[in-house]
């Protein structure tokens, strides 16, 4: 399995990595991006072992593995707004992002016991300014990714007549953290540059609850992962001040929020199914970005921490995702969903350029045979315009964001 | 099933999102120029003054940071294309200091060229230069009409020649040169050099001597050249607009700052009771931080031993210091110490001649006060934070404000001075000229 992850890790350094509400990753398979990521109640694929895990036990194959990749294509802007910070427009950077993914689910001998195994990006950010913009000394490049490997078990029975399943996952994560911007004194101004890597543990958990033909209830909770990231501080552009900027150690924690979700599936009709979900993500445990050198950039004789306050909190996003079986080989989806900013707009900074989203995807699956399927997904969101300012504070990089993402979802699904 | 393949290509390419454009509800900074001019044409911008106004820095007056002058600053953001300032070639005019980075303990490596005179390269411009500023002028100056070649000579300093030319042609003095060009707006920045002569001096030089000892230029003094002055320039020039500087107090800057006055740590007993037999008792010396000993020509036994409020100038010899026992066994020279009184006697030079400079209003309502003074005073005490970056300080060569001669501004430093400006003429004229975006000026420049 560590090859395995190694494998996926060099993957998504070699084609980055992205963005989603703060820096939460749902596109996992491609029939949850073409449904708005409302699945948590339906699914019948191994997918399901990230969005939740106990509805694995209710897949009728005893083998079933799912490949696939989103690729994110996220954009942005910042436009200055205050007298020091006047109206020019900055775009990132393009810089786009292959997010592999891969599960797989197996009906044990153990009557009702299944067991299932993903290994997927569940956090992930990636943002790039031109290395000449009026925020370099801020952010010039931010980069982090995330490898969950998550296997679980989920039991499946019966109270009465009405089906249901438990299941519970463990999950180990391994980080990698990159960061880069300049350092305003000197001209040649210097680039300090921290890459560091850690990893953490978590758990997780879900439910599914199937009461009759046309309702299906699902909850499914992953807890936060805390990682302790460490690594190399190095500059560039220091000659002669080499006795100032002396290569070290960075380290920095970071915790990422815990997430519970909750979803309805009704079924309106025969070949139609929809689904409501809402998703409670616990941003506040984003409070503080606290990175500790033990060479201070400028001053290497002592320590140094640096301190952003980041302030974030928990939100809850609303999701809409819709099912439509067009004939025996192939489904139509389309879906939605509204994710308000997990941060007060003036507290926005250019490392995650911020908005209220709004996603609209769609999709459709196709059968090849009973083995074989493949699905096909695209997701646009649009973040609403975030202006963020703070009059109380004059060094407050205040401006406009804009931003948005266009992504392409793609899923192959085997089963046995 | 092709059918639905091309519906959702279809689809999908509808959907694409290629960008979000920002909606911006109050534009700031449209460079609309309010009643200070009714277009960009007709304004015509002059600067008077000395170092400061000439982009004066690291130690003389260089093409790369006359860029950065704050009248050069200022006449960009105004939109004036033809702002000309003395065209000083090579490495420049004056006492240059590069800097090429620390040593390996940390401390600035200086390199220091002496310059040659050199011509100015567009000595020909058929008009006088629009940038009058002539490091070192001090109010006098401002109506003085002895021939400029005559005066550099004499005072031994080519700016008079170099940034002054043609008295014949375009004015004997720079007031009359300033006319010359009929401005509509001028900026007028005096003063600073009628007390900072004797500062950066340690008291050893000045305009002026009462009684034998060098004081700053009495007030009265000064507010008598200033109303010839502007008594001439308001009525040869009825409708122009004067943005008058008052004089920043300046012993805040890292020039008097950075040489603490008690860096004569001694470490070993024997040097301690050597130097207390050596002063037989006048001076004491402890284990530790001690105070320096420095030369006082007007003291009974010609010297002191500094204590917390006296100041020990930037250029003070520092290997001497280190190495060669100055200020222990020998004293410092008086012309490398301010004492704590001769600051209180700058500070009050400076307080006096702003209150005399406020009442220059009384000559014509277009006489208004920019208050340089204040914006120094509020630099020193609290920095000027730049969004996105750190808050510009007084600390040398780290506060990014003050160029390595210690005293003049670094070219992001007279960015604050061009945007503190740039304020008072919007506030003032109901302009809206874009301020200068500090983070694009550099600070220290590291030469290889």
């Amino acid at each position: 399995m560590k090859i395995l992850i190694l494998t996926f890790s060099t993957l998504i350094i070699l084609n980055g990595n992205l963005f989603a509400g703060g820096f939460q990753l749902n596109d996992h398979s491609a029939r949850s991006v073409a449904m708005g990521f409302s699945t948590v109640a339906n699914i019948s694929d191994p997918s399901a072992i990230y969005y939740n895990p106990a509805c694995i036990a209710f897949d009728a194959a005893e083998l079933s593995f799912l490949l696939g990749s989103s690729y994110i294509m996220p954009g942005g802007k910042f436009t200055g707004i205050t007298t020091l910070n006047e109206q020019k427009t900055t775009s990132l950077e393009t810089w786009n992002f292959l997010i592999p993914n891969f599960f797989g689910t197996w009906r044990t001998p153990i009557e009702g016991l299944s067991f299932g195994v993903g290994v997927f990006v569940p956090f992930g950010l990636g943002t790039r300014w031109p290395s000449d913009w009026v925020g370099r000394f801020t952010a010039v490049e931010t980069y982090l990714q995330t490898v969950e490997i998550n296997p679980n078990l989920a039991y499946n029975f019966k109270i009465g007549d009405i089906p249901i399943s438990i299941a519970a996952g463990f999950g180990y994560v391994i980080g990698n953290v990159e960061l880069k911007r300049n350092l305003s004194t000197f001209n040649p101004e210097p680039i300090l540059q921290l890459k560091g890597d850690g990893n953490g543990t978590t758990f997780n958990a879900g439910l599914s609850v199937q009461p009759c033909e046309m309702f299906k209830f699902g909850a499914s909770y992953r807890h936060n992962i805390e990682i302790e990231f460490e690594g190399d501080v190095s500059y560039d552009n220091i000659t002669g001040l080499e006795s100032k900027f002396q290569e070290g150690t960075g380290k920095t924690k970071i915790n990422l929020p815990n997430d519970f979700r909750f979803g309805i599936a009704y079924q309106v009709r025969n070949d139609l199914w929809v689904e409501l979900g809402i998703n409670y993500v616990g941003w506040s445990s984003y409070d503080t970005l606290a990175i500790k050198f033990d060479k201070g950039p400028g001053a290497p004789a002592s320590t140094y921490e640096s301190k952003n306050a980041r302030l974030y909190k928990d939100v809850i996003t609303y999701r809409l995702g819709a099912e439509y079986k067009f004939d025996e080989y192939c489904t139509l989806r389309c879906g939605g969903f509204y994710d308000p900013m997990p941060v007060e707009a003036k507290y926005v900074e250019p490392m995650l350029p911020e908005g209220n989203r709004l996603g609209g995807s769609l999709g459709f699956g196709y059968s090849i045979n009973k083995t074989l399927s493949l699905d096909l997904g695209y997701m646009g969101i649009v973040a609403m315009q975030t202006e963020s300012k703070d009059d109380t504070n004059l060094s407050k990089f205040s401006g406009i964001y804009n931003s948005w993402a266009n992504i392409i979802s793609l899923s192959i699904n085997v089963k046995f | 099933m092709k059918k639905i393949n091309l519906l959702i290509l279809i689809a999908v390419s509808i959907l694409f999102i290629t960008s979000c454009e920002p909606t911006i509800d109050n534009p700031i900074g449209t460079g609309s120029l309010g009643s200070l001019s009714t277009n960009k044409d007709s304004l015509v911008y002059v600067a008077i003054g000395n170092s400061i106004t000439a982009g004066y820095m690291d130690g003389a007056v260089y093409s790369e940071g006359q860029k950065y002058s704050f009248p050069n600053l200022l006449a960009t953001q105004l939109g004036i294309t033809n702002f000309i300032q003395p065209g000083i070639e090579g490495e420049g005019l004056g006492m240059r200091f590069k800097f090429k980075g620390f040593t390996s303990t940390g401390s600035p490596i200086l390199d220091k060229l002496i310059l040659p005179e050199i011509n100015v390269s567009n000595a020909s411009y058929p008009k006088p230069f629009n940038n009058l500023g002539v490091p070192a002028a001090i109010v006098y100056d401002l109506i003085d009409t002895v021939e400029f070649a005559q005066k550099t000579y004499a005072l031994k300093n080519p700016f008079y020649f170099a940034v002054l030319r043609f008295g014949d042609k375009y004015g004997k003095s720079i007031i009359d040169q300033a006319i010359k060009l009929k401005p509509s707006l001028i900026t007028l920045e005096m003063g600073a050099n009628d007390v900072l002569l004797y500062a950066t001096t340690g008291g050893t030089m000045s305009t002026t001597q009462v009684g034998g000892k060098y004081v700053p230029t009495p007030a009265t003094a000064l507010l008598g050249l200033y109303q010839a002055a502007l008594t001439k320039l308001t009525q040869a020039l009825p409708n122009t607009k004067i943005l008058l500087f008052t004089v920043p107090e300046v012993t805040n800057v890292p020039f008097f700052k950075t040489v603490p006055w008690n860096a004569l740590v001694l470490t070993d007993t024997l040097q301690v009771k050597g130097l207390n037999a050596a002063y037989s008792g006048l001076f004491k010396f402890n284990l530790g931080a001690n105070g320096f000993i420095a030369a006082d020509p007007y003291s009974q036994y010609k010297m002191r031993q500094l204590k917390a409020g006296d100041a020990v100038l930037l250029q003070v010899p520092q290997d001497s210091l280190a190495k060669f026992y100055m200020g222990s066994k020998y004293p410092i020279p008086k012309q490398y110490v301010l004492f704590g009184d001769e600051i209180d006697t700058v500070k009050k030079a400076v307080s006096d001649y702003n209150e005399k400079i406020r009442t220059l209003t009384s000559i014509s309502q277009n006489i208004k006060i920019f208050d340089l003074d204040d914006v120094f005073v509020k630099l020193l005490s609290s920095g000027y934070p730049v969004p996105g970056s750190t808050t510009l300080n007084a600390s040398y060569i780290a506060g990014e404000l003050f160029s390595t001669d210690g005293i003049h501004p670094t070219p992001r430093g007279y960015g604050v001075i061009a945007n503190e400006l740039i304020k008072f003429i919007n506030t003032n004229y109901g302009s809206d000229i874009p301020h200068v975006r500090l983070q694009n000026l550099p600070a220290i420049t590291v030469y290889k």
